[in-house]
């Protein structure tokens, strides 16, 4: 009976000990990422560390200024070990004005920029209060409530513009409508009956307004990401060449031998030419 | 053959990527010889003539060749296939099959060196 008593408990001990270590087991997914930041930090730390301090300084990394800040996640000021550190999330250091702390702050300052931005009536790029206030008198309901339904429609739509109404993309629509007013009217339902009153809405006006200049401007409003017009493509660039197309020519230098050019039209006639296009990452 | 262009996921490019080969973005051709050459060495992949695209990126944006992509280019200088963009459409299968129809087309066999049959994912 003891020796089985024993047993157990080494047997106890023994998955306890494999619990913990698989609590502080990383993914192998996560193990190789970590080693390869290191890895990272060896290269950096190799090739700029000149005074060999365990940093690595803006004076001794040559490369552009916005390559030293995005290897800098700590933001300070010198790439170290530090930086690449497991669980070194890229963060709350961008941009300078990031909203640290409370999350729910964020979530609502998020909310109304959004809100906000169709207000700009006269389309200067700038709101002032009275447009502020015009705004949200046109999306108020009698009882002094938000209309949530104006007012998700007045915000910007986001998804395709332009393409088949009913059916599924009438749903589609639907649904993301609802959403958003969910979303809203969780985050600005101060007293919790299910309506937004208007006032909870403008208070927001001052808060948003940091620099209390009455207006909002470009700097306190989201950057807007220009919206693309139904129809307008995307700027892709030249598009790839397609099979019947010639082949555009080239001349470039062999690996071999840099101080020898190929141009690919060479082969035409001889022999066809099979192109692999890639790198070593 | 092997044209080499601009690093899919340097560390330091907009997409880096912390697992496989350690590379910094090359800021000169000179920079991407040095890369290439470990690329080609360390991958094995001598055989394959390569070629390496300046670091004005010209000829890696005319044929949209980022991050990765097949081509087959026939005798007579058309293309007689265009991969898709890579990865998901980087397909040496379907490289190999255009080869093979290409060297069947000619009634003089054609000598396969540099023409790759098997082609390493980059």
């Amino acid at each position: 009976m003891k020796m089985l008593g024993l047993l157990g408990l080494v047997a106890l001990i023994a998955a306890d000990a494999q619990a913990q270590e698989r609590g502080s087991e990383r993914s192998p997914e996560a193990a190789r990422q970590s080693q390869g930041k290191n890895q990272v930090w060896n290269l950096l730390a190799r090739k700029y560390d000149r005074n060999q301090d365990g940093k690595v300084t803006p004076e001794e990394y040559p490369r552009e200024d916005s390559k030293f800040k995005s290897f800098d996640r700590n933001g300070d000021g010198v790439l170290s070990a530090k930086d690449f550190e497991n669980g070194g999330r890229r963060g709350n250091r961008q941009g300078g004005n990031r909203q640290r702390g409370n999350r729910e702050e964020m979530m609502k300052r998020m909310a109304i920029s959004i809100l906000i931005v169709p207000a700009d009536a006269n389309k200067d790029g700038a709101i002032s209060e009275k447009e502020w206030k015009a705004h949200i008198a046109g999306l108020t309901t009698k009882n002094g409530d938000v209309d949530m339904e104006k007012l998700t429609k007045s915000m910007p739509q986001r998804g395709r513009r332009g393409s088949r109404r009913g059916g599924q993309q009438g749903q589609d629509e639907k649904r993301m409508a609802e959403r958003r007013q969910r979303w809203l009217t969780s985050l600005f339902d101060g007293d919790r009956d299910g309506e937004i009153a208007v006032a909870e809405l403008s208070t927001w006006f001052a808060k948003v307004d940091k620099n209390q200049d009455g207006t909002l401007g470009k700097e306190e409003l989201p950057a807007r990401r220009p919206s693309r017009q139904a129809g307008q493509r995307r700027q892709a660039g030249p598009e790839a060449p397609k099979a019947g197309q010639v082949a555009p020519d080239f001349e470039l230098a062999w690996l071999a031998d840099k101080n020898k050019t190929v141009k690919l039209s060479s082969f035409q006639g001889s022999k066809p030419v099979a192109l692999i296009f890639g790198s070593y990452t | 053959m092997l044209v080499y262009i601009k690093e899919a996921h340097a560390i330091d490019s907009k997409s880096p990527m912390f697992r496989g080969p350690v590379v910094e973005d090359p800021v000169t051709t000179e920079e991407r010889f040095g890369v290439a050459s470990k690329c080609v060495v360390d991958l094995g992949l001598d055989m394959i003539p390569a070629v390496i695209d300046k670091i004005d990126n010209k000829v890696g944006e005319a044929w949209q060749g980022w991050p990765d992509r097949l081509y087959l280019v026939g005798t007579d200088g058309k293309l007689s296939y265009a991969g898709g963009k890579g990865p998901f459409g980087f397909n040496p299968d379907e490289l190999e099959a255009a080869i093979r129809k290409e060297l069947a087309k000619k009634a003089v066999p054609v000598e396969a060196s540099g023409t790759p049959k098997k082609v390493r994912k980059l």
